[in-house]
C-alpha cells in the first residue's frame, strides 16, 4: 500500500475513480438537473451556472446527463467484472485444485471459446439474445469468464504444491478449508490486479455497443449512447461529443494507471521474497 | 512441407464443424419460433394450422441432428437460405455484395498498422529512454485508452467537417475509406509498438547481439537484420489473428463512416432480428479466423528455419 501511495500518477488516477464512484452512487445529489428533463427553449446552450456543461439537442443538462451516465457506463462495467471474475474462480479453482478428467475438459472447453474471435462472439450473443443492455453483459461475461477461468487455474496450480497446502491435506483439513483460507487469499491480489487492467476494456466494450444502440436505450443517459446522439448533431454541434468522450477517456486511462501501478507493486513484492 | 500442410488442413475439419455447429445452436436458441416468423415475413396469418404445415415444410419436425446435417449440406452448397425480412433477397448475395467493402477497409487498416507501428517500435527500442520513446509511450497510453468510435468521430470532424478535406460517408471511392482506416488501426497500431517494442529489448540482451558486434557489423545492419527479423518471429503470430479481428472489429467503424459492409450489415440484422444472415456471419467469421490461423501457422513454420528443418 506504501508503494503505490509513493506513484504520485497512480495517486491521482486512484482520486479520480474515487470521485468518480461517489458522484455515481449520489447521482442525484450531484447533479443540477433531472437528467430526462428536457426543455427545447434552452437547446445547444453553451456553458452556464446552470448548465455547467451546456445541455444537448433536446435540451437536457449535459453535466447531470454525466454524472447519471455513470451509473450505466462505470458500475455496469464493474458488475460485468464482479459476475465474470465469480465464475472464473469457480471454474478455475475446481480445475486448478481437483485437476484431473474435470480439469481437462473445462480447459479443453475454455480452448474453444478462446479461439474464436470476441468480437463476433458479442455479436453472435447479442444476435439471438436481441437487443438491450442485460443482453451485452451476458455477452461480455460469457467471453470473458473462460480467459479469466484459465488464469486463475494457473494461479491455483501454482500453489497447489506449497509445503503449508501439502501440510493443510495431510493433517486432513478439508478442502473448502484449504480453497478459503490458504488458495482465494493468495491469488486475490493477483485477481485484483488482473480486473483492473481489464475494467477499461470492459467500459470500451460496453459503452460501443451502447454507442451502436444495441445497449442502454434512449433516452437513458450512458456515455456511449451520449456519443451517439452527438454524433447526429456532428455538422451543426461538435462540441457535444467533447463531455462523454473526454469522460471516457479519463476513467479508462485511471484504470489502466492504476491497474499498472498494481502490477508493479506486487512484481515487486514477489521479486523482495 | 507439403505433409505438413496437408496435416494442419485436416486438423482444422474437427474445428470447422464445431464453428458451424455453435452458429447452428445458438440461432436454435431464438425466442420466437422461425415457423412463426416465416409466415409473418410472408404476411401470412400465423395461425395454428399455418405454423403446423409450415414446420413440416422447413423441416422443423425433424430430429435435431437430422436438421443439423441438412442445414451444414445446404451450407456446403453455399445456400444460407433468404433473408426474413426481405425474402427476395439471397443471405449469399447480401454477403457477398457487403463483403468487398469490409475487406478493403481491413486490408488499408493492416497496411497503416504495419506502415506506421514497425519504424515507431524500431525506433523507440533503440533509442529506449529518449524523448522519442517517451513521447511514443505517452501515444500508446493514449491510444488504449481512447474509445476508437470517439476517434472516429474526432476524425471525421477534424478532416471532413471543418477542413473538408475528405468525405464523411459511403464507399465509392479510395478517399471514402482513408478516415475509416486510420480510425480502425490506431488500437493495432499502439498494440504493435508494444509489441515490437518490448520483442526488440528482450532479443537486445542475446548472445547473438553481442557477437554480432564482435564481428563489426555496422549497427543499422544488426538492428534490422538480425534484431528486427528475430523480433518478428513472435509479432508474426499476433499479426495474422490481427488481420481477422481487424475484419471483424469493422462493424464499429463501418455504422460511424456509413460503409455498407458485412459489420452494418450484421449490425441491422440484429436490430430487424434477421436470423439467417446472423447465422451466416457468425459462420463465415468463424471460419476465416480458423483459416487465418492456419495460414499464419503455415508461414510461420515455413520462415522459421528451425521448425522447417524438423519437420
Amino acid at each position: 500500500m506504501k508503494r503505490l501511495l509513493s506513484d504520485k500518477l497512480a495517486i491521482l488516477a486512484l482520486s479520480i475513480l474515487a470521485t468518480v464512484m461517489i458522484m455515481g452512487v449520489f447521482a442525484p445529489f450531484f447533479s443540477l438537473h433531472d437528467p430526462l428533463e428536457q426543455n427545447i427553449a434552452f437547446k445547444f446552450a453553451g456553458m452556464s451556472w446552470e448548465y455547467p456543461l451546456g445541455t444537448d439537442h433536446l435540451g437536457r443538462c449535459i453535466y447531470s446527463r454525466l454524472v447519471f451516465g455513470i451509473r450505466n457506463t462505470v458500475f455496469l462495467a464493474m458488475l460485468t467484472m464482479v459476475c465474470t471474475i465469480s465464475i472464473g474462480v469457480v471454474i478455475g479453482v475446481i480445475s486448478g485444485y481437483y485437476k484431473g478428467v474435470i480439469d481437462e475438459m473445462i480447459m479443453r472447453f475454455c480452448d474453444v471459446m478462446l479461439s474464436f474471435p470476441s468480437q463476433v462472439m458479442i455479436l453472435a450473443i447479442v444476435g439471438v439474445l436481441g437487443v438491450g443492455i442485460e443482453n451485452i453483459i451476458i455477452a461480455n461475461i460469457v467471453i470473458k469468464w473462460t480467459w479469466y477461468a484459465r488464469m486463475i487455474r494457473g494461479m491455483v496450480a501454482g500453489y497447489n504444491y506449497k509445503n503449508y497446502v501439502l501440510f493443510a491435506k495431510t493433517i486432513g483439513k478439508s478442502d473448502r478449508f484449504i480453497i478459503s483460507r490458504h488458495l482465494l487469499p493468495n491469488i486475490s491480489s493477483e485477481i485484483v490486479v488482473l480486473a483492473t487492467l481489464d475494467m477499461g476494456w470492459v467500459i470500451i466494450n460496453i459503452s460501443t455497443l451502447s454507442f451502436l444502440g444495441l445497449g442502454i436505450q434512449p433516452p437513458f443517459p450512458e456515455w456511449g449512447a451520449m456519443l451517439s446522439e452527438a454524433k447526429n448533431v456532428l455538422m451543426s454541434n461538435p462540441s457535444q461529443m467533447i463531455a462523454p468522450g473526454l469522460a471516457i477517456l479519463v476513467v479508462v486511462a485511471s484504470f489502466n494507471i492504476l491497474g499498472d501501478a498494481l502490477r508493479d507493486m506486487l512484481d515487486v513484492r514477489g521479486a523482495n521474497k | 512441407m507439403r505433409n505438413y500442410i496437408l496435416k494442419r488442413l485436416f486438423f482444422t475439419l474437427p474445428m470447422m464443424l464445431a464453428i458451424s455447429f455453435i452458429a447452428f445452436v445458438l440461432i436454435s436458441f431464438i425466442p420466437s419460433d422461425p415457423a412463426e416468423v416465416a409466415l409473418r415475413v410472408n404476411e401470412i396469418i400465423p395461425t395454428h394450422e399455418a405454423v403446423a404445415s409450415m414446420r413440416e415444410s422447413l423441416g422443423l419436425n425433424d430430429p435435431f441432428l437430422v436438421r443439423y446435417v441438412n442445414w451444414l449440406y445446404d451450407c456446403l452448397r453455399l445456400d444460407f437460405g433468404s433473408s426474413y425480412i426481405n425474402h427476395n433477397r439471397l443471405v449469399f448475395d447480401e454477403i457477398a455484395r457487403s463483403l468487398p467493402a469490409t475487406l478493403k477497409l481491413a486490408f488499408f487498416s493492416f497496411i497503416i498498422v504495419i506502415v506506421v507501428s514497425f519504424p515507431i517500435g524500431i525506433l523507440s527500442a533503440v533509442f529506449k529512454d529518449s524523448k522519442v520513446d517517451k513521447a511514443v509511450r505517452v501515444f500508446m497510453f493514449l491510444f488504449t485508452a481512447i474509445p476508437n468510435y470517439w476517434l472516429g468521430l474526432i476524425l471525421m470532424w477534424v478532416f471532413a467537417i471543418h477542413f473538408n478535406l475528405l468525405p464523411t460517408s459511403g464507399a465509392t471511392s479510395f478517399k471514402h475509406y482513408i478516415l475509416p482506416a486510420i480510425t480502425l488501426s490506431m488500437t493495432y497500431v499502439s498494440t504493435y509498438i508494444r509489441l515490437i517494442r518490448s520483442a526488440m529489448l528482450e532479443n537486445m540482451q542475446e548472445n547473438y547481439l553481442f557477437y554480432a558486434r564482435v564481428r563489426g557489423i555496422s549497427e543499422g545492419v544488426i538492428i534490422i537484420k538480425h534484431l528486427f527479423t528475430n523480433s518478428l518471429q513472435s509479432t508474426m503470430n499476433a499479426l495474422g489473428m490481427s488481420f481477422v479481428q481487424l475484419i471483424a472489429g469493422t462493424f464499429v467503424i463501418e455504422n460511424i463512416f456509413a460503409i455498407p459492409g458485412i459489420g452494418r450489415l450484421c449490425i441491422s440484422a440484429i436490430f430487424n432480428r434477421d436470423y439467417p444472415i446472423i447465422q451466416a456471419y457468425i459462420l463465415m467469421m468463424g471460419l476465416l479466423f480458423v483459416f487465418c490461423n492456419l495460414f499464419v501457422d503455415i508461414v510461420q513454420t515455413y520462415l522459421d528455419p528451425k521448425q522447417r528443418r524438423s519437420m
